[in-house]
């Protein structure tokens, strides 16, 4: 099918708005005000909103380089990377990786990581939500099925490893102006876990082998091979592992159970 | 009984629409807000108990030439069905193309391509929502040498074509009067009475850019005296339209708003006043 006039028109609206592209200012009524400064008001708003947007979810990155400095990293971001959705809440996924291969982040080898940080909290206050299960849930299976299932982990859950000590940052970045802490950098990273708790957004630092335990989980691993994952990376108590979890909300069931469920009832065998 | 104002409610005011329940008629909210879960979903719950509320979209592109996006026209409808809001309603605009959203109201050429591109989107939402939705009039700083209509004349043929409502924002229209030299007055009466079902109110700043004044809908101010009085005319026009004041950048506190909410309610007093006491015309009269 070929494409319409409108299809044409958005098309290259959309990439004047995105890469000041002039093809579109001809398609304008050119009166008083040229065409092009009338299409400069809509790129203006795509990047000044977006970049207020981004702002506010890396809020810690801003407050670390400044107005100016952010605004020319967004500028980049949304140029390269425009949303992908309408919910101004789910933009800026892939930030972080920009930051860390943008040259003028260079000297900031942290900054990736505090914006891996910042939309992992963005993450928790915003994701949907779903009912939490009880180690009673787990409790009805026996030590067969327990090992084979599959946990579905709650949608607020992000686990961040890194080599910086991200919460001392993200809390000397949210005291009032001013008042900022200094935080030394070579103290050492950490494994977090962030994730919603009773309506907040909360985090906490976790031991190498808890934290292996709930990427294998994340991953789609089975009870059996997240303990064994956890087990290699140093000591592990599977009882305390789990009696965590179901006790901070994260787990919400099993996956694929319903799939499984369903193609039973319909006699499908695969 | 006269329709009460509402406000647009906004996430820097979550806490103290809570604590203090405003007097207002109703709150009206963007389903892109509201589409994850955590505190702003439960107060949206907790709001949706105590007000009616109206489902206003900014983000389902209903002039996308490649149509709608099914994934987000599926939360919208789950949102819909949860809060069952009592008005919903989206805009005459565009903003997404090959799924890259731009964040903005775009305009649209008002070509019959357009109309027919415009009224099956429009179809598909109010057959997937199952109700009657309100398309809005945007705010425009440009226009395309290829329209074929005036934005009115657009807006009646898809109130015909497709028979939604209409959301008549008229510091949209007068925005659009002065950036492009049109009559706001007579674009009002150009709109088929019976469809419209609310009206917004919001500021607007004026920018002046090579020596043109070029008014922007940035809703960062009061209602401005020119839209008040374009109100008075459209609360006229369409008395059982519900009003909402919109209020996006530069928030003030609640308090505010409220107060912009009910001088909107003072005036429609006002307004049905004078058309109560006006003497109706007789045929002897105009002979």
């Amino acid at each position: 099918m070929s494409q319409g006039t409108l299809a044409r028109i958005q098309d290259e609206f959309a990439r004047a708005l995105l890469f000041g592209d002039e093809a579109a200012a001809a398609r304008l009524v050119d009166d008083g005000l040229p065409a092009a400064a009338r299409l400069q008001i809509h790129r203006n708003h795509l990047f000044h909103s977006l970049t207020q947007a981004l702002m506010q979810t890396f809020a810690t990155v801003e407050r670390l380089v400044g107005e100016r400095f952010f605004a020319g990293l967004a500028r980049a971001y949304i140029a390269e990377q425009p949303p992908r959705s309408p919910c101004l809440f789910e933009y800026g996924e892939g930030f972080a990786d920009l930051i860390a291969r943008h040259p003028a982040c260079a000297a900031l080898p942290y900054l990736a990581d505090v914006a891996r940080f910042d939309f992992a909290v963005n993450l928790a206050w915003n994701a949907p939500d779903r009912p939490a299960i009880g180690l009673d849930g787990l409790a009805r299976l026996d030590a067969e099925s327990l090992a084979g299932a599959r946990l579905a982990l709650t949608p607020s859950l992000s686990l961040l490893h890194s080599d910086y000590p991200l919460a001392a940052i993200w809390r000397a970045n949210h005291r009032p102006r001013g008042e900022e802490e200094g935080v030394d950098l070579d103290a050492g990273g950490g494994r977090f876990m962030i994730w919603r708790l009773e309506g907040e957004a909360a985090w906490r630092e976790l031991a190498p082998a808890d934290f292996a335990f709930l990427q294998s989980l994340a991953d789609g691993h089975c009870l059996g091979e997240a303990a064994e994952a956890a087990g290699a990376s140093g000591p592990f108590d599977l009882a305390a592992a789990l009696s965590l979890l179901a006790g901070q909300g994260i787990l919400i069931g099993f996956r694929n159970a319903v799939a499984r469920m369903s193609s039973v009832i319909n006699g499908d065998v695969s | 009984m006269l329709p009460r104002a509402g406000i647009g409610l906004r996430a820097v005011h979550h806490e103290a629409v809570a604590e203090t329940r405003p007097d207002i008629g109703w709150f009206e909210i963007h389903a892109e807000n509201y589409l994850g879960g955590g505190s702003p979903v439960q107060t949206l719950d907790a709001v949706r108990r105590d007000y009616p509320v109206a489902l206003h979209g900014v983000g389902l592109s209903l002039g996308s030439a490649q149509g709608l996006d099914d994934g987000h026209l599926d939360r919208v409808a789950a949102l819909a069905e949860r809060i069952e809001p009592f008005l919903v309603s989206e805009h005459l605009s565009w903003s997404v193309v090959d799924g890259r959203y731009l964040n903005d109201l775009l305009p649209l050429p008002y070509t019959r391509e357009t109309l027919d591109i415009v009224a099956a989107n429009v179809g598909r939402l109010q057959d997937r929502l199952k109700r009657r939705i309100l398309v809005e009039n945007p705010s425009t700083y440009l226009r395309f040498r290829a329209s074929e209509m005036t934005e009115w004349e657009f807006l009646r043929a898809l109130v015909r074509r497709s028979g939604c409502g209409l959301l008549c924002d008229v510091n949209n229209i007068h925005v659009s009067a002065c950036n492009h030299g049109f009559d706001a007055s007579a674009y009002l009466a150009a709109l088929p009475a019976e469809a419209v079902g609310e009206l917004h109110l919001a500021g607007h700043a004026v920018n002046e850019a090579d020596g043109i004044a070029i008014l922007i809908d940035d809703h960062g101010s009061p209602v401005g005296d020119a839209v008040w009085r374009l109100f008075d005319r459209a609360v006229a026009l369409f008395p059982s339209a519900p009003a909402l004041v919109e209020w996006d950048s530069n928030i003030p506190p609640l308090e505010r708003l409220v107060a912009e909410a009910w001088e909107a309610d003072r005036r429609r007093a006002q307004t049905a006043r004078a058309l109560r006491s006006e003497p109706v015309p007789t045929r002897a009269r105009v002979a």
